[in-house]
């Protein structure tokens, strides 16, 4: 049986030991071995395997070995994505993993302040977009920005990389103010935008060799590049396709290809694994995490919150501001409230009551429900709370089989800060 | 320069795989060239008159017969009993000549005969012209038979430049710049507005290469369209119309390559400033078709537009290139007459390329 098992290794200032570690395990992985897959979550390690009582302690050996030790283990079912990828991954070839043909070495870089923006606004006539905000995004880290449609991301990210001129604020690329047009400060940059943004007319093949040519990609280099990108889209042999058929996954590998074959030290990824697999989405953050821990320095925005987990840092914007900044387990500690998970019984629809009835006397958004599983976000101690919401259900014939409380996921934080902001009367956008 | 290459070389690329739109823009100059030549014609022929004979004597015969003479114009016989009125109005003929019934009589008299002569001037051109022929035709008329020797003061007319008066000589040069100031420029308007309509222009943007190496880039790709849409109509012009170059062809030549580069800024600099393709279109149309057509003294002598109008033909790029082409295949003028047309195409071109750049310069969105 498939058992998730989560290695905490937060104890590891260093992310270079955590990317060490993933990637010793990920080594000796695969379907028919006892570690089936390693994913890494920023400082966390998630690894997918049969038996995890033996792995358990098998790890905790081989890293005192190594001289480090786990912060915490904790054991818990496969998800979905897990069993899609493991599944995919038996049926399909290993992905290839050509290595990507660094020819910088941005590593000097770490640490520099790649991005420093202050006090950023963007009005479009009487809208403001984007309020005063302010960010600082060093190389060799990945920053996710968070936000609900319309909240102002894409505005953001289009201001740090250059695109859009500031209404207001300062802003720094690589240590130069002033004018960010110049090549010097251009080379330094890669940018995916949200809608994909090469020539849909044109091959592979050609989108490839266009954009090696205007990012100045030295002409030795090129082939090597083209070849990488290829081989990371997937696209071994597929490269004299015109590239607005192919379908949305692997054009978004092509364009995420295109961005970063000139070796950027500052990369602003605008949504890079909207239409992505799961399988494909792994390669895209490993390539990512790859990416940091040379030194680039990486903005993200997306809308798959599993995956901002793989961040080093967050932002979460709502309305145009930034009202959360940390790294992911901060921004979960700091906030307030519990998620409590009861698993009801299927018949009579009762998940649906259930839920209906505790809508009826508490806001919207603080219960959700999952097939048979219901989520309830509270402010009030956990016990108390199960106790009492048991006790409800069940004073209206509804049983519950068990209920407990699970961590919070960084979606509950996200959909509680978003609402509690539009509670403030911050008027989130919906598009 | 790498850049620039590899921008032109995608432009090229793009331009031919929409092979379609490509060999529209090819094909219909050619197709304007044969049909505008034919169809626009400087003469008139067989223009019809309507001749009503209230004589019937030998001497009317003869003077109906020196209209019948004319290739100009066609004798439309017009029986005495209908009016001469229903002619004009029924348009069997654009005027009417009139034969009064003692015509004969005076002519033997040898008093004055006159006849009428009813033009229909809806037309005023024509009208012009018929009144203009029937006045020559009665005035040799009137020599001969008066058996006098022209007086004191004899012209000899000769046709210089297009000894035929042959209209596809003068229209011929004219339509093929026309061809050449809209459809290049269509295609690179269209192709420059796609980039900002489908957003590929901000991948472009955040690329290490400036506004004016993209630009140039495009507007390369985009000349060579033109010298090649230039190369076909021009085989045209030496065979079907019969012309050649009646001097020095340098200052056409390095005209043809600075038009080239005029019309394609023309078009990107359109499409960089109006980013959406529909609009861009029109634009074109309005600066390369209307404008070039009615302002440039291709069709319509420059000297007859309205003195409140006529400084603006100053401003078109088409008219420079027509004068240059028309001196080129017909007076043979050579640098002497052009130069100055030369520099002001390549000084047009420069001003389109500088507009873009100013546009793009920045290389960020409004939104």
């Amino acid at each position: 049986m498939l058992r998730r098992a989560f290695l905490d290794l937060c104890w590891l200032t260093s992310l270079g030991r955590s990317q060490q570690i993933g990637e010793q395990l990920s080594e000796g992985s695969g379907p028919d071995k006892d570690i089936i897959d390693v994913e890494r979550f920023g400082d966390r390690l998630d690894l997918l395997v049969h038996d995890p009582e033996k792995e358990q302690k098998w790890i905790a050996e081989r890293l005192k070995g190594a001289g480090l030790s786990v912060g915490e283990m904790r054991v818990d079912e496969p998800t979905l994505d897990n069993i899609f990828v493991n599944k995919l991954r038996a049926l399909r070839e290993k992905a290839d993993t050509t290595e990507f043909p660094a020819k910088q070495d941005h590593s000097r870089l770490r640490g520099q302040v790649a991005v420093g923006a202050k006090n950023l606004v963007k009005t479009f006539k009487a809208f403001t977009a984007v309020k005063n905000v302010s960010l600082d995004i060093r190389n060799g880290e990945v920053y996710g920005l968070l936000g609900a449609n319309g909240a102002g991301k894409t505005t953001t990210i289009r201001m740090l990389c250059g695109l859009l001129e500031l209404t207001s604020g300062t802003m720094e690329l690589g240590g130069t103010g002033g004018n960010l047009r110049t090549e010097a400060v251009r080379k330094r940059i890669g940018y995916m935008s949200q809608r994909f943004s090469l020539y849909e007319d044109l091959t592979v093949r050609e989108n490839l060799d266009f954009f090696s040519g205007v990012y100045g990609v030295p002409d030795q280099d090129r082939e090597e590049k083209i070849r990488w990108v290829l081989s990371f889209s997937g696209l071994n042999g597929k490269e004299n396709q015109i590239t607005g058929s192919l379908p949305g996954g692997w054009k978004q590998r092509v364009a995420f290809g295109a961005a970063i074959m000139h070796e950027p030290d500052i990369l602003f990824l605008d949504e890079p694994t909207s239409g992505v697999d799961p399988l494909a989405r792994r390669a895209f953050w490993t390539m990512i995490n790859r990416l940091a821990d040379g030194g680039a320095a990486i903005l993200v925005t997306t809308h798959y919150l599993e995956e901002a987990e793989q961040c080093n840092r967050l932002g979460m914007m709502v309305a145009g501001e930034l009202v959360a900044e940390g790294t992911p387990s901060g921004i979960k500690s700091q906030q307030s409230g519990h998620v409590l998970e009861f698993i009801l019984s299927q018949q009579q629809d009762q998940p649906q009551r259930a839920a209906d009835l505790l809508r009826s006397k508490t806001e919207n958004w603080k219960v959700s429900l999952f097939g048979e599983r219901l989520h309830v976000f509270t402010e009030e101690d956990p016990a108390t709370a199960i106790r009492e919401t048991t006790k409800r259900l069940e004073e209206n014939g509804i049983h519950v089989t068990s209920a407990r409380e699970i961590p919070l996921s960084l979606e509950d934080v996200f959909i509680s800060i978003v609402e509690k902001a539009r509670a403030q009367g911050k008027a989130a956008t919906d598009d | 320069m790498r850049r620039i290459i590899a921008q032109m070389r995608k432009e090229l690329t793009q331009i031919v795989r929409d092979w379609r739109t490509l060999a529209l823009a090819l094909a219909l100059p050619v197709f304007l060239l044969l049909l505008m030549s034919s169809a626009l014609s400087l003469t008139v022929n067989e223009l019809p008159i309507v001749v009503q004979d209230f004589d019937g004597s030998s001497a009317s015969n003869d003077f109906i017969d020196a209209f019948r003479a004319s290739i100009t114009l066609k004798v439309v016989p017009w029986p005495v009993d209908k009016s001469a009125e229903e002619a004009l109005a029924s348009n069997a003929g654009r005027a009417v000549l009139i034969i009064p019934s003692h015509f004969g009589r005076d002519m033997a008299r040898g008093v004055n005969a006159p006849v009428q002569f009813l033009v229909d001037a809806s037309d005023a051109n024509t009208a012009k012209l018929v009144t203009a022929y029937a006045g020559q035709i009665t005035t040799s008329y009137n020599q001969q038979g008066s058996g006098t020797q022209a007086g004191p003061i004899q012209t000899a007319i000769r046709l210089w430049f297009n000894p035929g008066l042959s209209s596809k000589k003068f229209f011929g040069p004219g339509i093929f710049v026309l061809g050449l100031s809209m459809f290049p420029p269509l295609l690179a308007a269209l192709a420059m507005a796609k980039e900002g309509e489908l957003k590929t222009i901000l991948q472009v943007y955040v690329s290490s290469i400036p506004a004016h190496e993209f630009l140039l880039g495009k507007i390369i790709a985009f000349m060579i369209v033109a010298l090649a849409e230039c190369l076909i109509m021009s085989l045209l012009l030496f065979t079907y119309f019969g012309l050649s170059f009646a001097g020095d062809p340098t200052p056409a030549l390095i005209a043809t390559i600075l038009y080239a580069f005029c019309v394609a800024a023309f078009g990107t600099m359109v499409g960089a400033v109006i980013p959406n393709q529909a609009s861009a279109l029109q634009a074109v149309a309005f600066g390369g078709f209307i404008l070039v057509f009615l302002l440039s003294g291709m069709m319509f002598p420059i000297q007859n537009i309205p003195a409140g109008l006529r400084w603006i033909s100053n401003l078109i790029w088409g008219r420079y290139y027509i004068e240059i082409v028309r001196d080129a295949l017909l007076q043979g003028g050579g640098w002497p007459a052009v130069w100055y047309k030369v520099l002001i195409i390549g000084a047009i071109g420069t001003l389109f390329y500088g507009i873009a750049w100013h546009g793009m310069r920045r290389m960020q969105v409004k939104a």
